[in-house]
């Protein structure tokens, strides 16, 4: 597999008038293969979405590199610029703001094939439209191709929205919390949808979730990391970040995601934070940015110096002090 | 207050509401029957537009002026033992039964206080409409214990504006609200949705506790399932305006009869269980304005049978305290339907 997408010490901070750059995030490592599915978890306003957005060309960085099949996105200027855009898309939220209600489902996937390849030939724009919407499980597709979206159901808006990025033949989906929106009975089947796009058309997929079981179930046999406050804390085989948390902040989402009910969920041992509130990115703490909250942080060390990145298996790798190797 | 756990508290029975709509009357609730006992919790779940928040908020008399009650009786049980039927009171004496008996905790919670008053006021304002020659004294002193038992610093959240403090602090200084007037009833529509995971699982816990503690009975609306298995004691499942199943909470996770809830069970990923293979409900939600005969759930059902496109299965036992309506229930051991 080659490497499509890799960071490196990649920062992101939005200036302020008259106070200090907020920083927002943090020496950004991380690679992405051809056809791999890169999971991201963390609460909200960890970042994630912001990461997001950068992968997808919505927004720039200040520091550091991003590279795009090898190239610097920061550098690229026109043709290059339009075609790495065309390869990066993004699936928005919430299906009920992203699609345009005054334009029917053939317009919307068809109005990108015509802009950027110059497709005007009706039937052969038909052919590709309802292939499309074929793809993304939009059956039969005569139902759908002249309906607006007020008709549709949100899980059929997003897979609408789906079919229209597929249109621009995408290298990399940046799925940004696509069914928090969805009902609990249909996420399933569009998660099955996303899976067998990718096999079929060997994208790679940068899935943002909060949930950390949907994620965990995205993500089997692929990878998925953990963010806090805008750096990485963990990065793993998704099925090993499960089971085999190494981070203290892994382990308390952890332990608060499977909870302590004996009914649904065997709770894999119980762990909690200390008590107080998630800083904000105006006033981060020193050291490890988790220390004012981790049970296990080691006095004068966590509070002075950030962690590296330590390797505790192949693959999985942790920011915390606690793995690092002359300790162990 | 008795501690009977087995003393009913709320009925309802046979509630339909409907929303006038250009297109039609949209029947947002059918026929809907529900028992609360005391120092009970019960989880109403179901999908987004299944009638949910419609059916909870029409006992606290709070519906959108579109809709209106068509049919049922809601009664509740009063604290000097006379059970009264909500429907029936007059607005003076439902004004004095609201928050002072049933409080409700109103999604989108993060809006809820008036934005323009600082949180003090709100606490005073609520006692003030119900309890007469209370002291500001008094009302700073209960404010300031429910606050702690919150877990909030009093000091501070009753001097700030709601824009200061953050969506965890303020979901649980509604929920110290709703407990002002020591009510007998809390509502709480999606407590824990717009919260992040810790927050979250702090206010589950901190639910659990009050609840034992003060001895109210709980009726929230959810759609996570991972918060039905912590804090409910019995599980009502609606589809489309319908209740579908009503069962033990154990009951409901281990041995659902109704295919939909079984069909919600198993479309759940988990976190610990390994390689589970998870299903989706096929096809979508039904239109309520023009729902054909039969079961709205027909369409999608794995376990159809004629009838079910026939007629609608009545809402009957199929064991102790478990209430479900399907012609073809699933049978014990089966899973996925």
């Amino acid at each position: 597999m080659d490497e499509l997408v890799r960071l490196e010490k990649l920062t992101k901070a939005f200036p302020q008038k008259r106070k200090q750059d907020v920083v927002i995030l943090r020496d950004i490592d991380l690679t992405i293969k051809e056809g791999e599915t890169l999971c991201v978890l963390g609460e909200s306003g960890c970042g994630k979405t912001t990461l997001g957005k950068i992968l997808a060309g919505l927004s720039t960085y200040s520091s550091g590199s991003y590279q795009f099949c090898g190239e610097e996105v920061r550098t690229l200027r026109k043709e290059k610029w339009d075609s790495f855009r065309n390869h990066v898309q993004m699936i928005h939220q919430n299906p009920y703001e992203s699609l345009n209600p005054a334009m029917m489902v053939f317009d919307m996937i068809a109005n990108p094939i015509r802009r950027h390849k110059h497709i005007n030939d009706i039937p052969t724009l038909y052919k590709k439209v309802t292939d499309l919407l074929e793809l993304v499980g939009l059956t039969p597709v005569e139902d759908f191709v002249d309906k607006y979206p007020n008709a549709l159901s949100g899980g059929q808006r997003q897979r609408v929205s789906i079919a229209r990025i597929l249109a621009m033949d995408p290298k990399l989906i940046v799925v940004d919390e696509a069914t928090s929106m969805i009902d609990t009975s249909l996420r399933i089947s569009l998660l099955k949808t996303l899976v067998d796009i990718q096999t079929k058309l060997n994208v790679s997929y940068f899935f943002i979730t909060h949930d950390l079981a949907l994620g965990r179930y995205f993500a089997r046999g692929q990878k998925a990391m953990i963010m806090y406050l805008g750096r990485i804390v963990e990065e793993s085989p998704a099925d090993e970040l499960i089971s085999k948390a190494a981070h203290p902040y892994t382990r308390a989402i952890l332990s608060a995601a499977s909870g302590s009910s004996e009914i649904l969920q065997h709770s894999a041992g119980h762990y909690e934070l200390l008590e107080a509130d998630v800083p904000s990115f105006t006033a981060l703490p020193s050291g490890c940015v988790l220390h004012p909250r981790c049970p296990q942080r080691i006095a004068g060390l966590c509070d002075c110096i950030q962690p590296e990145r330590y390797e505790v298996s192949p693959g999985h790798f942790v920011s915390c002090h606690l793995y690092a190797k002359d300790r162990a | 207050m008795s501690n009977d756990k087995n003393s009913l508290l709320f009925q309802m029975n046979n509630v339909s509401i409907a929303y006038n709509t250009k297109r039609g009357a949209l029947k947002a609730v059918q026929n809907a029957s529900f028992s609360i006992n005391e120092r009970e919790s019960a989880a109403l779940i179901g999908e987004s537009g299944c009638g949910k928040t419609t059916l909870a908020t029409s006992i606290v008399d709070a519906l959108p002026n579109a809709a209106a009650i068509t049919s049922g009786e809601m009664l509740y049980k009063a604290a000097d033992g006379k059970t009264v039927d909500l429907l029936k009171l007059s607005r003076g004496q439902m004004r004095r039964l609201l928050w002072d008996d049933i409080s409700m905790v109103f999604q989108a919670s993060q809006s809820s206080f008036n934005p323009v008053c600082k949180i003090r006021t709100q606490f005073v304002d609520t006692v003030r409409a119900h309890r007469k020659g209370v002291s500001n004294k008094q009302i700073d002193e209960m404010s300031r214990a429910l606050l702690e038992t919150v877990h909030l610093d009093a000091e501070k959240v009753l001097d700030s504006f709601p824009h200061e403090i953050s969506g965890g602090m303020k979901q649980r200084t509604l929920i110290a609200l709703s407990l002002l007037l020591d009510p007998r009833l809390v509502i709480l529509d999606e407590p824990t949705t717009a919260l992040d995971i810790l927050t979250q699982e702090k206010i589950l816990k901190l639910l659990r506790q009050l609840k034992d503690d003060k001895g109210f009975s709980l009726l929230f609306i959810t759609h996570d399932l991972s918060i039905v298995s912590e804090l409910a004691d019995k599980v009502i499942t609606m589809y489309a305006g319908i209740i579908v199943e009503s069962a033990p909470v154990k009951e409901f996770f281990s041995n659902p009869k109704h295919p939909y809830s079984s069909g919600l069970i198993h479309a759940i990923p988990r976190l610990t269980d390994t390689d589970d293979e998870l299903f989706s409900i096929p096809g979508n939600p039904p239109d309520l304005i023009t729902l054909r005969k039969g079961c709205p759930f027909a369409p999608r059902c794995s376990r159809c049978v004629p009838q079910c496109h026939e007629e609608l299965p009545p809402f009957e036992q199929v064991r102790a305290d478990h209430y479900c309506a399907c012609w073809n229930p699933v049978s014990e051991g089966v899973h996925h339907g």
